[in-house]
């Protein structure tokens, strides 16, 4: 284990970030007041229903946000600067150089009209302007040989639909990792994929920790993906961090009643046929219309008055851990 | 074919195989399913979980084999008792919103199937309002289209629809994919307890085992096409006998906080069914693969409990019979 | 109907589109009433006399009021182009369905006659109808018509192809609909949008080919006004007076970007999914 994220200074510490969205309904307020640490080193899992803002939160790091964006706050510190202070071109040097990302679907990520060597070429040039493009596409072939491709070095030369959907994945890693990135964004990386083939990537994320050494913010539906590949993990709903934490404590001893609730939710190996399983009752508040008070109130079984009356500040514990609950 | 149970079933399979052009998707399977029993099919992309149900329906005629409902042919079925197995036998889709027809709004689309078997709309409407809340959904979503619904209320549309005329059987592929974790659950409730109170036999298609270990009576493996294990779920599930149930059930990650040891994965993606390796199909990936495995095609076999494996050398040999 | 009025006028380029239209739609039908002068009546003093008080729009080469006989043409203009466009739209799609779902051999066949029909010039083919039915309105409708059905056919044949193995189409399978019902309610309505838009930019077409049919003689007979016809005698005299092709060149262009505008504008407004009202909440993942 390394050193827990209080020790040390975290790689990118995000504090009271808003981010609004215009939209016909009027002003989404799809995150706010979020603050989390992302420790050096560390796997750090972002879970939550679809919509909860994982994705929008991901990409307020590399700034990648969509057009309609009408409110950003807060500060994204990183190396001693706040990301959401600096200038564009300084943004634009960092991304594909410090911040690399994975999305669900890799097709959409990769040119479809380049081969593959030259698509690993292009992102490596950035870092090593001088190099020969022998030598970037021998790294590259080294890591495609890593991340699993069989015969790497003449699959090189293949175009991205002759790969099917896990090896195209293995791509988009080997592609994150040749920039050897001080943060690696995986958006719900296997959520395309077969139960098997989540299963090679997930083992080869786990594999490949052994030698990367940078950060890993991994978003994901499936709790038993989080809870064997995350340090850290941090609980999003309705655009607010409900809990986080050190991913052993949060999901072994969860504290927010939504986590709880999240928790009760996984079916587990030994449940029951028939037996009726657990589920949360109501749908996410939409983003234009939240409740007053705690995000969560209407769907809490514990809400009481002071709920409803004031947003409860996300709260350290100790270990680490941080929860937003008046009850706790 | 002479077994006194086969003449109870509701649906029946007789070494269904189908081919798109040469390429087989469907290779032989066969199985029973009695009234009021779930068999949930798993296997991974591509290797014909669709395909078979699409048959099984009766959408797309097979290229060899029968499908039995209620005892008789699919193929003979004309006219009137045509209609009669469309009424009797509904799906759920894959995809929930794209199931249904973009320009209707929900009101129409839970009606039109009134209005296709000449059901009077009058006074069947109460029975349509009381499975809206069946699904939990408001009514408010009647007068939307199929676009302004969420993924779970789409997949809720879906349910109701095809509920609306009270089928024998429902046949569901993927019923819970792509949804959060928090409606899972839901749904797979609603569906127990709709098979429960309508009587329901279902035929399930589904990626998530945990579903699957939820709801089902008994469990169809598939491999590029062939029924590699069939049987009671919960020996399927908690002892598999053939090789790839065992890696099929040790790839799902598993939920224990604390714990981050995991099973190797299963290595290898599914061969292309345009030319399937010799012998075993499985064998390429299979970590117990031998010469025979190779060269011969291992025929099926009755384990004990009744379930049927194809395998040279099945995890559970003690229970093979004799 | 009235919702769909509504997001075309909404739209900059729709609403721009809808009054021409309007407009187009109000010179042809009730202009015969509303102009000053008789069309037909010559005046050879007046000839070729720019706009005046008396002419709005200037006299023609025998003295013919020109904004009166541009409004009667326009109401021989429409009726061709519309009922030309109906029967073809009709056609085409029904066409173009039965090809995508006919086995492979019917399928050639029908399009092999979709290519055989718009490879002949439709001139050559007026001509041959009228030799053998003689001249007249409804033949011209009827030429002009067929010569548009592959146009139609081979659109909604592709929009079906991109439909057909579509999952609501099945779901429909699944409960029983009759083939004639999938393609009437659910077929139909999802391919009509690139069609009607097909349809409301074929309009001016279709007046032009009006024009040229009657000046050969084949379509409207003279002395009645056709759009066509104003703008070829126009341009015959041209170097006496420009008003005639000016006038009779304006109003065509007017119509065609009126019913391009329309056209575009519907198409946006049919797409259920372009509905600006729609949920926000709920817009798929990119
Ligand atoms: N219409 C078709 N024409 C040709 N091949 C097809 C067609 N539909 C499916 N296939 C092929 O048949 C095989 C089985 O497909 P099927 O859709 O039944 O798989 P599945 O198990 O349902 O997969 P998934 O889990 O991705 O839904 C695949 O190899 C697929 O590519
Ligand atoms: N460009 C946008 N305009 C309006 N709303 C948006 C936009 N992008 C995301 N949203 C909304 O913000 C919320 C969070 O979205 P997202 O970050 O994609 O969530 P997640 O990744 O957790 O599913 C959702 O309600 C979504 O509909
Ligand atoms: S603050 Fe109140 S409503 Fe919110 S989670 Fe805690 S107990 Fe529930
Ligand atoms: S037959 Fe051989 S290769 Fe196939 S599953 Fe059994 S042991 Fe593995
Ligand atoms: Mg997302
Ligand atoms: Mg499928």
């Amino acid at each position: 284990m390394t050193a827990s994220p209080q020790e040390a200074e975290p790689l990118i510490a995000i504090r009271n970030l808003s981010v609004s969205f215009a939209t016909g309904a009027g002003p989404a307020d799809v995150l706010r007041n979020v603050s989390l640490d992302l420790g050096r080193g560390r796997v750090v899992g972002l879970v939550g229903e679809s919509g909860s803002g994982k994705s929008t939160l991901a990409s307020a790091i590399p700034r990648l946000l969509p057009r309609n964006l009408s409110r950003l706050e807060g500060s994204i510190a990183y190396g001693g600067r706040d990301l959401l202070a600096l200038p564009d071109h300084e943004l634009a040097a960092l991304r594909g150089t410090r911040f690399a990302m994975i999305f669900q679907d890799p097709m959409a990520a990769l040119n479809p009209v380049f081969r593959i060597g030259t698509q690993l070429v292009d992102l490596q040039r950035a870092k090593r302007p001088k190099e020969r493009r022998g030598a970037l596409l021998a790294r590259a072939a080294a890591m495609l040989a890593r991340v699993g491709i069989p015969d790497a070095e003449r699959r090189l030369s293949n175009y991205p639909h002759q790969f099917s959907g896990g090896m195209r994945q293995r791509i988009m890693i080997a592609a994150a990792l040749l920039a050897e990135p001080d943060l690696l964004i995986a958006d719900e990386p296997t959520t395309a994929l077969d139960p098997t083939i989540e299963g090679q990537i997930v083992a080869l994320i786990e594999e490949l920790r052994q030698d990367y050494r940078g950060t890993i913010l991994l978003i994901a539906h499936s709790l038993g993906l989080v809870s064997q590949l995350c340090d850290d993990v941090a609980v999003l709903y309705a655009g607010t961090v409900v809990e986080s934490g050190p991913a052993a404590a949060v999901l072994g001893d969860p504290r927010h009643p939504y986590t709880r609730a999240l928790l009760a939710c996984e079916i587990g190996a030994g449940v029951a046929r028939r037996a009726t399983l657990a589920s949360i009752p109501g749908e996410v508040p939409d983003a234009t219309r939240l409740p007053q008070g705690c995000v969560f109130a209407p769907r809490c079984p514990q809400a009481a008055e002071p709920c409803r009356a004031a947003v409860p500040p996300l709260r350290a514990l100790g270990g680490g851990r941080s929860v937003a609950c008046t009850l706790v | 074919m002479n077994h006194p149970l086969r003449s109870l079933a509701l649906l029946s399979l007789d070494g269904l195989s189908l081919n798109y052009g040469t390429v087989p998707a469907v290779r032989a399977v066969s199985f029973d399913l009695h009234p009021g029993e779930t068999l949930s099919v798993v296997g991974e992309s591509g290797s014909g979980k669709s395909s078979l149900i699409r048959t099984a329906l009766g959408l797309v005629p097979p290229t060899a084999g029968t499908v039995r409902f209620d005892r008789r042919g699919l193929g003979d079925l004309r006219g009137r008792e045509a209609k009669a197995f469309r009424r009797d036998a509904q799906m759920i889709f894959q995809d929930p919103a794209a199931a249904l027809s973009p320009r209707m709004t929900v009101r129409t689309l839970l009606t039109e199937p009134l209005r296709i078997h000449g059901v009077a709309e009058r006074s069947a409407w109460p029975g349509v309002l009381d499975l809206l809340r069946r699904v939990g959904l408001p009514e408010s979503v009647l007068e939307k289209h199929p676009h302004q619904i969420s993924g779970g209320q789409a997949r809720r549309v879906g349910i109701a629809r095809a509920l609306v005329l009270r089928p024998r059987l429902l046949v569901a592929d993927e019923p819970t994919a792509g949804l959060d974790l928090s409606v899972q659950g839901d749904i797979v409730n609603l569906l127990v307890d709709l098979q429960r109170d309508f009587g329901l036999t279902i035929l399930m298609v589904s990626h998530n085992l945990d579903v699957v270990r939820a709801m089902s009576d008994r469990v169809l493996v598939l491999y590029l096409g062939r029924a590699v294990e069939v049987g009671p779920a919960e020996h399927v599930l908690n002892a598999p006998a053939h090789p790839y149930t065992r890696a099929l059930l040790a790839a799902v990650p598993r939920f224990d906080p604390g714990n981050r040891h995991r099973a190797p994965p299963l290595p290898g993606e599914v061969p292309s069914p345009r030319n399937p390796p010799s012998g075993c199909a499985f064998h390429p990936r299979c970590p117990l693969a031998d010469a025979r495995c190779r060269t011969e095609e291992p025929a099926e076999r009755i384990l004990t409990d009744g379930r049927r494996v194809a395998c040279h050398k099945p995890l559970l040999a003690s229970l093979a019979a004799a | 109907m009235i919702g769909v009025l509504n997001r075309i006028w909404r739209d900059p380029g729709g609403r721009a589109g809808l009054l021409l239209v309007a407009a187009v739609l109000l010179l042809g039908l009730a202009g015969p009433w509303m102009v000053p002068h008789d069309p037909n009546k010559l005046s050879i003093l007046a000839r070729f006399c720019g706009p005046s008080a008396a002419h709005w729009l200037g006299t023609d080469h025998l003295g013919r009021d020109l904004l009166s006989r541009l409004a009667d043409g326009g109401r021989v203009a429409l009726l061709v182009a519309l009922s030309t466009i109906a029967v073809a739209l009709a056609a085409g799609t029904l066409l173009g369905i039965a090809a995508a779902y006919a086995p492979p051999a019917a399928e050639r066949a029908i399009l092999a006659v979709f290519d055989i029909v718009s490879a002949f010039p439709s001139l050559v083919f007026a001509l041959a109808v009228v030799a053998l039915m003689g001249p007249g309105l409804d033949k011209v409708i009827l030429i002009v018509a067929v010569t548009l059905v592959p146009h139609f056919g081979r659109v909604a044949r592709a929009q079906t192809l991109s439909l057909r193995n579509s999952p609501f189409l099945e779901a429909e399978r699944v409960l029983g609909a009759s083939p004639l019902r999938i393609a009437l309610h659910h077929l139909v309505p999802n391919i009509l949008g690139p069609l009607v838009v097909l349809a409301s930019m074929d309009v001016p077409v279709v007046i032009t080919i009006e024009a040229g049919l009657s000046f050969l003689g084949v379509g409207v007979p003279p002395p009645r006004a056709s759009w066509g016809t104003l703008l070829h005698d126009g341009y015959i005299t041209l170097s006496q007076s420009p008003w005639p092709v000016i006038a009779a060149g304006a109003v065509l262009t007017l119509a065609t970007l009126g019913f391009t505008l329309f056209g575009e504008a519907l198409r946006d407004a049919l797409d259920p999914k372009a509905d600006p009202k729609a949920d926000p909440k709920l817009r798929t993942e990119p």
